[in-house]
């Protein structure tokens, strides 16, 4: 593409020379003829206009050629020089020249119909255009049948072979029609940019400024060529599109020509846009950081999903190609594969480099998100699984536990039962005897099968919460502990957590620490669980060495919280918990 | 004497029926869930109940919930609570709306029968019954220097059993004291731990527990 515009660029330039030099020679000609009175001035006077916009055009091709203003711009240019064939005394070319001189129109009408970019993709549009074709040709064609080199002064028209039609009033009623079909063609042009105007978004219609400026001017001149006929009269008139009329004339290529440059998406942006990137940025403000940098408001950003389809950052579902109506869509792709999709206003094609810098940018972002968001997803899957066995575990000794109490404990008091109601039956005093030692000896089983069961698991946790496990622990353990916790319910994993922690580093300042008393505090601060335990005694716990504390670690962990053991602010030891509460807590009832 | 027994081990539930009625209490039903427990009740009539803590179907606090459930419609209804373990924190919960009427024992306790009698004819009179395990872990727990250290050993004695719910008359029998006598260790000790002395008995023991429970040290 840009090696064909290499190509294209030079010989469009050379040929609109050629059209400045030919016309300007068949001018030159013409005005030789008629008097020498400043030949050049006329000249340079009649060839300004046209050659602005074969610059422009030029310009704009070489500066935006994704767009096609430019070539319609250097069209017009090309074509306003038409009329200028009309000097040269060439029989036919004279009267086809003269007839058919307003064609530059329609390469006007396009660049005012598809400005900025220049295609004539819209069926209204291409519709008007062919209407405008037929109507300047037919009506031009008219006109070179109707002109009769009678009415010239001697020397000044060529003969016209194409000499059709004489008669006066069939000139002047296609005269007529002419303007009125005419007319009807300005009319609806105006139409078509006024409801683009209305339809575009607000990049769109920033962009269609030039198309205002353009017309306005022109519109506001030519109102003010009819003010100054009416108040000054047609010489006046004469002056005034001469001299005000010319110089207007020449102002919509340069509007045009400077919209094109400035729509040129700001560069510096992207630099901003990728530091944006850089600090990590959310899928969801990564819409708004490229909508910024683009200059679209209505910009939407969807996300490619396994299955195919698209969604936004809020999950809602996204047809890019329903969307994509008079929309364009620009693929973001991280490794040849497509992972999302800007949809932009149309207007931003001008500048089709920039937007894929700033899709790359969004790509590589967007990439990383993906990658991190995988990998916390995986590490939050290994931590629920983690949680999962710490909770199933939990569940089995619950069972065991209930096992013991509810099976074998049960068994074992209404065998003490029976031994002791025959023992009081017995008159024997030898068997009854041996029966209340029997009846004594169930009576420890049962002792010992309790301490079992609540090693394995406190019943009292289950039952009245951690409060009440933590106070029973406090009561059996051989050293003063302080226990401040609200007698308040939470998650079965909570509780059991923070009691095996508690017991734990109750054990550790008991057999290790040499401490003389201990204080288990716990607290809700918001939605996380704290506690600790402080004891006074030597310190110097390493939850890695050797300490039950290891593998109580792990469970903290599975849990999402975290447990710190370190020294106390005055000694001893300070084993801290946090754990986050996932499911809301339970206030006890007051009763 | 007239029960209801809520059990749900069968085995345990029809062998302490047996052994109740040997000793002349009459089981007027037995049930072995919550929900059966609070009909025999309302259709026997009983003076008593004694009710396993856990029952089906979770087995953690139904005999409790079923207890409230009870003493809401009769008021100072006895019930007698059985656990597999006891603990401190239980008894205050069990105990805190209304001590008067409310026994909490380990369930071993019901083989030696005649203690078991004896406790629901103290309930039904109105007192309270708490384990002498959970008193005496409460009693036993260290604690560095403070008010039970100013205690007689007598003191003590009368203590721990006004915290296992006895009244003044109990405690003489036990204790084979003159009522006076025991009048005045029980403001001997209500004194030295700093209680309000004019205390009705089955509050006093609520009080009694509180104190003991207190976090240590």
């Amino acid at each position: 593409m840009r090696r064909q515009r290499r190509r294209v660029v030079p010989a469009l330039t050379a040929v609109g020379l050629a059209a400045v030099v030919l016309a300007e020679w068949v001018s030159l000609g013409a005005y030789a003829r008629v008097d020498g009175d400043n030949v050049a001035g006329q000249l340079i006077h009649d060839a300004l206009p046209p050659t602005v916009y074969l610059v422009a055009g030029i310009a704009a091709m070489h500066a935006r050629p994704e767009s096609r203003i430019g070539f319609w711009l250097w069209l017009a240019g090309v074509l306003t020089f038409t009329g200028n064939f009309g000097n040269a005394l060439v029989p036919g070319l004279s009267q086809l020249s003269i007839g058919l001189q307003d064609i530059y129109l329609v390469p006007m009408g396009i660049v005012i119909l598809t400005y900025p970019m220049g295609r004539l993709d819209s069926p209204p549009v291409r519709w008007l255009i062919g209407l405008a074709v037929i109507q300047i040709v037919a009506v031009g064609l008219f006109v070179t049948a109707s002109l009769d080199p009678a009415d010239c002064a001697p020397g000044w028209c060529p003969a016209n072979p194409f000499l059709l039609i004489r008669d006066g009033g069939t000139v002047a009623a296609v005269n007529v029609i002419g303007q009125v079909t005419g007319g009807a063609l300005w009319l609806a042009m105006a139409l078509i940019v006024a409801r683009r105007y209305l339809v575009a978004s607000g990049t769109a219609r920033r962009l269609l400024l030039p198309v205002w400026i353009a017309g306005l001017l022109l519109a506001a001149s030519g109102v003010a060529s009819l003010v100054v006929e009416t108040v000054r009269g047609p010489a006046a008139q004469y002056a005034y599109d001469y001299w005000v009329g010319w110089v207007v004339s020449m102002v919509p290529p340069v509007v045009f020509l400077a919209g094109l440059l400035r729509q040129r998406l700001d560069r510096a942006g992207i630099a901003t846009f990728v530091e944006e990137l850089a600090n990590g940025i959310t899928v969801g403000s990564l819409r708004d950081a490229f909508a910024r940098l683009v200059g679209d408001t209505t910009l939407v950003l969807a996300f490619r999903m396994d299955d195919g389809g698209y969604a936004d950052a809020q999950g809602t579902l996204v047809d890019p190609s329903a969307e994509g109506e008079g929309r364009m869509v620009t693929s973001i792709e991280r490794g040849g594969r497509e992972i999302a999709v800007a949809i932009t206003d149309p207007a931003l094609q001008t500048d089709p480099a920039m937007l894929r810098a700033a899709a790359a940018a969004a790509g590589l972002a967007l990439d990383n998100e993906r990658l991190t968001a995988e990998v916390r997803a995986r590490v939050e899957a290994i931590r629920t699984s983690r949680a999962r066995l710490v909770e199933a575990a939990d569940a089995e000794r619950v069972r065991i536990e209930r096992m013991l109490h509810d099976g074998a404990q049960q068994r074992l008091v209404a065998l003490a039962l029976r031994v002791r109601a025959l023992a009081a039956g017995t008159d024997e005093p030898a068997v009854s005897m041996r029966l209340d030692a029997l009846g004594a000896d169930l009576d420890e089983a049962l002792a010992e099968l309790r301490d079992l069961a609540r090693g394995i698991h406190p019943a009292v946790l289950v039952q009245a919460g951690l409060a009440a496990a933590l106070a029973a622990l406090a009561e059996r353990s051989p050293l003063p502990v302080l226990v401040d916790v609200p007698d308040i319910r939470l998650p079965a994993p909570i509780e059991s957590t923070a009691y095996y922690v508690a017991a734990e580093a109750l054990t550790n300042a008991t057999r290790h620490a040499r401490a003389t008393s201990v204080t288990i505090s716990a607290w809700l601060d918001g939605a996380t669980f704290h506690m600790t335990v402080l004891d006074d005694g030597v310190g110097g716990a390493d939850p890695r060495h050797g300490s039950g504390l290891a593998g109580l670690e792990d469970r903290v962990a599975a849990s999402a919280g975290s447990l710190t053991v370190g020294g106390g602010p005055h000694g001893g030891t300070l084993v801290e918990i946090r754990l986050p509460i996932r499911q809301p807590t339970v206030a006890q009832p007051a009763s | 004497m007239k029960i209801v027994i809520a059990e749900d081990s069968d085995l345990l539930r029809e062998t302490l029926a047996g052994a109740l009625r040997e000793h002349g209490v009459e089981v007027a039903a037995t049930a072995s869930t919550e929900s059966e427990l609070v009909s025999a009740v309302e259709h026997h009539l009983p003076d008593a109940a004694v009710v396993d803590i856990r029952l089906p179907p979770s087995f953690t606090v139904e005999g409790l919930r079923a207890t409230a459930t009870l003493r809401a419609r009769r008021p100072r209804f006895p019930v007698l609570l059985l656990s597999q373990h006891v603990e401190g924190g239980i008894a205050l919960k069990v105990l805190r709306d209304d001590p008067a009427g409310i026994g909490y024992l380990l369930k071993d306790r019901v083989t030696r029968v005649s203690q078991l009698v004896a406790a629901l004819e103290r309930l039904v009179a109105g007192g309270s019954v708490i384990d002498p395990e959970i008193v005496s872990a409460l009693l036993g727990r260290p604690r560095r220097h403070g008010p039970l250290d100013e205690l007689t050993p007598r003191e003590r004695d009368v203590l721990r059993l006004m915290a296992e719910g006895r009244s003044n008359r109990g405690i003489g029998q036990e204790l084979a004291l003159e009522p006076k006598t025991v009048e005045h260790h029980v403001g001997q000790v209500f004194s030295k731990l700093g209680l309000e002395p004019a205390q009705h008995d089955h509050r006093r023991v609520l009080a009694v527990l509180a104190w003991l429970n207190e976090p240590a040290p």
